[in-house]
């Protein structure tokens, strides 16, 4: 009986250590992020004003935009994205509405950012699971892949 | 000897209203709450504008919490003004396309704009009147009780002149100003001058505010522009204009960006 609830005892500890232990998104983004200094985190209101995406539709995420006083150049389109959807139609919903807003930055730029026209074109929105991501300008061309494994 | 006591009373009363006036000056929290329940609308400055309030809402989440920030990095005056929304060219905020469904969409109070960059105004400012008119007019119709307030073109560089093969680029700026503010008191608008604030002696735009010597702004000259927002509602506090402190009615829907 007591090997028993000692078996009990450590599996808990396991598991409240592996979910202590469970990295965040934003954890995440600024351990692959290899220019994670030169950025600006965006907030659960900037993700539902210019991307439309409801607060219910995620449970957790990591955004960033590139802070031009940082950098050299105005013509950048750099942004990270990388939401954790709260299920399957959430993680849908959400891959198409970063897809919208990167044609609309896309658009946006085309007459007067070349530069930051061919980021956003050569950006493409990936998707594995619940996991959703949209990578711009990454100085490490595996970011979008890192950033969308699960631990 | 009487009378020389009451004429210096009368001068030293007189000298004492202007610093009672400036004793007054409203914190900035409150000079900013003159931007609540509002929209502004910009092309690429109004990008740097964001990224600064962003900045500071990651300790401060109350910085202009209220005021919808709608950049277009392209978006031309003329454009914005025609209602005109295509693949190429529109705002994108909270599913809103043109100014005008962004600031209904929103039940803006007060409507700002910063746009002119992209025409460019300076050489045509005699076709923006009329942009300028049918924003004014249009909003009246989709949000009629909001104010619509122009924030007067920003100076450029005097690499601007050299890059845009424009070299009185800047001196067009600061006449299509003049007209902006004209035809904003003319027309039921509202002018903000900043464009002073920004300029060194020699009448450009500083590089100490700039990200690329042309025309962007960067922190130090967003901060110009914050501090221009609150020098001008603390005018409209002391002209009587604005009360602060007065209790807002009570309106059937609550603004949707308002927390």
């Amino acid at each position: 009986m007591t090997k028993k609830i000692l078996i009990i005892l450590t599996a808990l500890l396991f598991a409240v250590t592996a979910a202590l232990a469970e990295e965040t998104l934003p954890e995440k983004a600024k351990r692959i992020l290899q220019d994670w200094e030169t950025l600006i985190p965006l907030n659960e209101d900037d993700l539902l004003d210019y991307i439309n995406i409801d607060r219910e539709e995620y449970t957790d995420f990591a955004c960033l935009t590139v802070d031009k006083d940082l950098i050299e150049t105005e013509d950048t389109a750099r942004e990270v994205f990388v939401l954790r959807a709260a299920d399957e139609d959430a993680a849908q919903s959400i891959a198409k509405k970063l897809e919208e807003y990167r044609q609309w930055r896309l658009h946006a730029n085309r007459n007067y950012n070349p530069e930051s026209y061919r980021q956003l074109e050569q950006a493409e929105v990936l998707r594995e699971g619940l996991m959703v991501v949209l990578s711009v300008a990454a100085p490490d061309p595996d970011e979008a892949e890192l950033l969308l494994q699960e631990e | 000897m009487k009378r020389f006591i009451q004429v210096t009373a009368f001068i030293l009363a007189l000298a004492f209203i202007p610093l009672a006036a400036c004793a007054d000056r409203l914190d900035d929290s409150t000079l900013l709450s003159f931007y609540a329940d509002s929209v502004i609308f910009g092309d690429s400055r109004l990008q740097a504008f964001r990224r600064y309030v962003q900045q500071m809402r990651e300790t401060d989440e109350t910085f202009l919490k209220t005021l919808a920030i709608a950049p277009a990095e392209s978006i031309s005056l003329y454009a914005a003004s025609m209602g005109i929304s295509s693949d190429d060219i529109g705002f994108n905020y909270r599913g809103g396309r043109t100014m005008y469904s962004i600031a209904e969409r929103v039940h803006a109070r007060k409507v700002f704009i910063m746009l002119g960059l992209n025409d460019p105004v300076g050489i045509k400012a005699d076709k923006a009147v009329a942009w300028i008119i049918k924003i004014i007019n249009w909003m009246g119709k989709v949000v009629p009780d909001a104010e619509v307030y122009f924030f007067s073109e920003t100076p450029v560089t005097k690499n601007y002149g050299v890059k845009k093969n424009r070299p009185n680029y800047q001196t067009q700026l600061d006449a299509y100003n003049e007209i902006l503010k004209e035809t904003c008191e003319q027309n039921g608008g509202h002018y903000i001058g900043m464009a002073e604030a920004f300029k060194g002696e020699d009448n450009y735009l500083k590089e100490e505010y700039s990200t690329d010597n042309i025309c962007h702004l960067n922190n130090d000259g967003v901060a110009v522009w914050i501090q221009c927002m609150k020098d001008y509602a603390q005018e409209q506090y002391d002209l009587g204009l604005w009360d602060p402190y007065a209790k807002e009615e009570e309106t059937a829907e609550p603004a949707d960006n308002a927390e």
